[in-house]
């Protein structure tokens, strides 16, 4: 009888869940609903503004942006310079990624390697990297290496330090599981510690990515001829407001893509390992 | 007979273990714990703890909360090393964790490993070992049959009930074939009925191989339900075993015999004396 009923509870659960999900998908229409609502809302908001508020010359409306946009795609400027930017922030944030999650991992399972590289991340981090730039050019040079450098070095700390924090709080019982079946340290590492940080890692390469678009439109602002950053700083040269909100806009727009695109990786590739951290 | 949910009734789990034991499977090891104290700083925690569990014995540590009764455990295990005494497994030296002794926590969810079914999960002390996926796979199924676990294997433990969790803990113990099974609790967590069930559970488990078991209870009628022998611990600090009672009574228990009343008594009596003894 007893037995039944804790059996009864996980048997019964494969018919309830259709119409649950069905009811699920409902709501998540709804609220997609709600944002395309939201974003609707605002863009009328700031056309009504920019038509009758505020001096053209200050504030573009969304349909002159709109043209500026359809305008430097059909000149092929924009694409390229999104293309430009995307590329350094991809690959700086990669790289930095690689190069931080093993360190991250070493940091936070092991003490001495704790001791000995902990003060470096926490005075680096703190070091913005907008301030390195000049030296970085001096460095690297004015072209690819020292801007992908830069997101390296910004992306690269967040991580880290999101990465020793998953890995601090991988809960004792876990590992001592592992090794009470037999795991040596370095198959606890491998096998437990390594996916059990994966949730962390998700995360800090997120804000990570956020962080090297800011870095990667600053550099380009300071030292370069082409991407996004360059693309707003130099309209600024033709009086050409519309231009920099489109670069501001497809700045946006790429980075809100990008994220999304992560946030699926981990919603469907990495859903074992990512749990709610995915679900934001 | 009424038909019964088909995944834990303890007798279809039986019938379907149809691989034969191997004869060290059947004989636990024996356990020894001699003179060991336990200091965390300046605090000593347990002292002076002697006694010696039987090869397939059924062991059971009662005592008041925070009588350092999982720290016992844990030194019995390996995670945790005393800081004076000797602990040791046969004629072996405990000094780490080893798989010939598993380990069944009482958190239901931060043992298992969420990222892997529940089969992988019950495989993982097999897979590290590098054993082929042919061997492992025939054992992952015995060790799921004897837990009652079929059906379940390709689920992920987000997806189990507590019992469940606790089911998968024990068939991962279990499949590598230790020598002993240390328990922490491991069904306080859950709720009145699921435990009664899975007490049942792991007596007839023992009872099929034999294991050595060591379970950490703070319920009298856990206790007395389940020992061979039940060992009552002092309250904290400086903890110590107070005495051990020989629980000779058939398996199941009747709990309203006179026996078993007498002996539930009768610890009860000495748990609450050291109880009000520490306030």
């Amino acid at each position: 009888m007893a037995e039944r009923l804790e059996a009864a509870t996980t048997d019964s659960a494969p018919v309830a869940i259709p119409t649950r999900r069905l009811r699920r998908i409902a709501w998540r229409q709804r609220y997609i609903l709600v944002s395309v609502v939201a974003v609707a809302l605002f863009l009328v908001v700031w056309q009504l503004v920019a038509t009758y508020l505020i001096d053209p010359f200050f504030l573009s409306s969304p349909t002159t942006v709109a043209n500026a946009i359809w305008e430097l795609l059909r000149d092929g400027t924009l694409e390229g310079d999104a293309a430009i930017s995307l590329g350094r922030i991809l690959s700086g944030w990669i790289i930095g990624s690689m190069v931080a999650i093993p360190i991250g991992l070493l940091v936070g399972a092991s003490p001495l390697a704790k001791s000995a590289i902990d003060p470096f991340i926490h005075f680096f981090r703190f070091v913005p990297s907008i301030a390195l730039i000049t030296l970085f050019i001096i460095w690297f040079g004015v072209g690819e290496a020292s801007k992908v450098g830069l997101i390296i070095y910004a992306a690269g700390f967040i991580v880290m330090v999101n990465t020793s924090t998953g890995v601090v709080s991988i809960p004792t019982d876990k590992l001592n599981a592992a090794r009470c079946l037999g795991a040596s340290p370095a198959q606890v590492f491998l096998h437990v510690i390594v996916p059990a940080s994966i949730p962390y890692i998700f995360t800090g390469m997120r804000l990570a990515m956020a962080a090297s678009y800011l870095v990667i439109i600053g550099a380009e602002i300071i030292a370069a001829n082409s991407g996004l950053g360059y693309l707003v700083w130099v309209s600024r040269l033709y009086f050409h407001i519309d231009w920099m909100f489109a670069g501001v806009i497809v700045i946006g727009a790429a980075g809100f893509i990008t994220d999304r695109l992560w946030r699926l990786l981990g919603r469907t590739a990495l859903k074992r390992y990512t749990r709610s951290a995915a679900e934001y | 007979m009424s038909p019964r949910g088909r995944v834990s009734e303890p007798g279809r789990a039986l019938a379907s273990l149809t691989m034969p034991l191997a004869a060290d499977e059947r004989t636990g090891t024996s356990l020894s714990v001699d003179k060991v104290s336990k200091r965390f700083g300046t605090e000593e925690v347990l002292r002076d703890i002697s006694f010696t569990v039987a090869p397939g014995e059924f062991f059971v540590l009662v005592g008041p909360s925070g009588c350092g009764k999982s720290t016992l455990l844990r030194m019995i295990a390996g995670i945790v090393p005393a800081s004076t005494g000797s602990l040791s497994e046969g004629t072996v030296l405990i000094e780490r964790p080893s798989r010939d002794r598993g380990m069944v926590f009482q958190s239901i969810d931060t043992p298992l490993f969420e990222w892997l079914t529940v089969a992988q999960n019950i495989g993982f002390g097999l897979a590290i070992q590098r054993i082929s996926r042919r061997e492992r796979s025939a054992k992952v199924e015995r060790s799921v049959a004897m837990v009652g676990l079929r059906g379940h294997e390709a689920k992920l433990p987000d997806q189990l009930s507590g019992g469940m969790k606790q089911r998968v803990q024990i068939a991962r113990a279990l499949a590598v074939e230790p020598r002993a099974l240390l328990m922490d609790e491991p069904f306080a967590a859950l709720d009145a009925q699921t435990r009664l069930i899975l007490q049942r559970e792991i007596v007839r488990i023992w009872r099929q191989i034999h294991t050595t078991i060591v379970y950490v209870t703070h319920d009298i009628r856990e206790a007395v339900t389940l020992g061979e022998r039940v060992a009552v611990m002092t309250a904290g600090p400086a903890a110590t075993i107070r005495s051990i009672h020989d629980v000779d009574l058939a398996y199941p228990r009747d709990e309203l015999s006179p026996e078993f009343v007498g002996l539930f008594r009768a610890i009860q009596a000495e748990i609450e004396s050291e109880v009000s003894k520490a306030w």
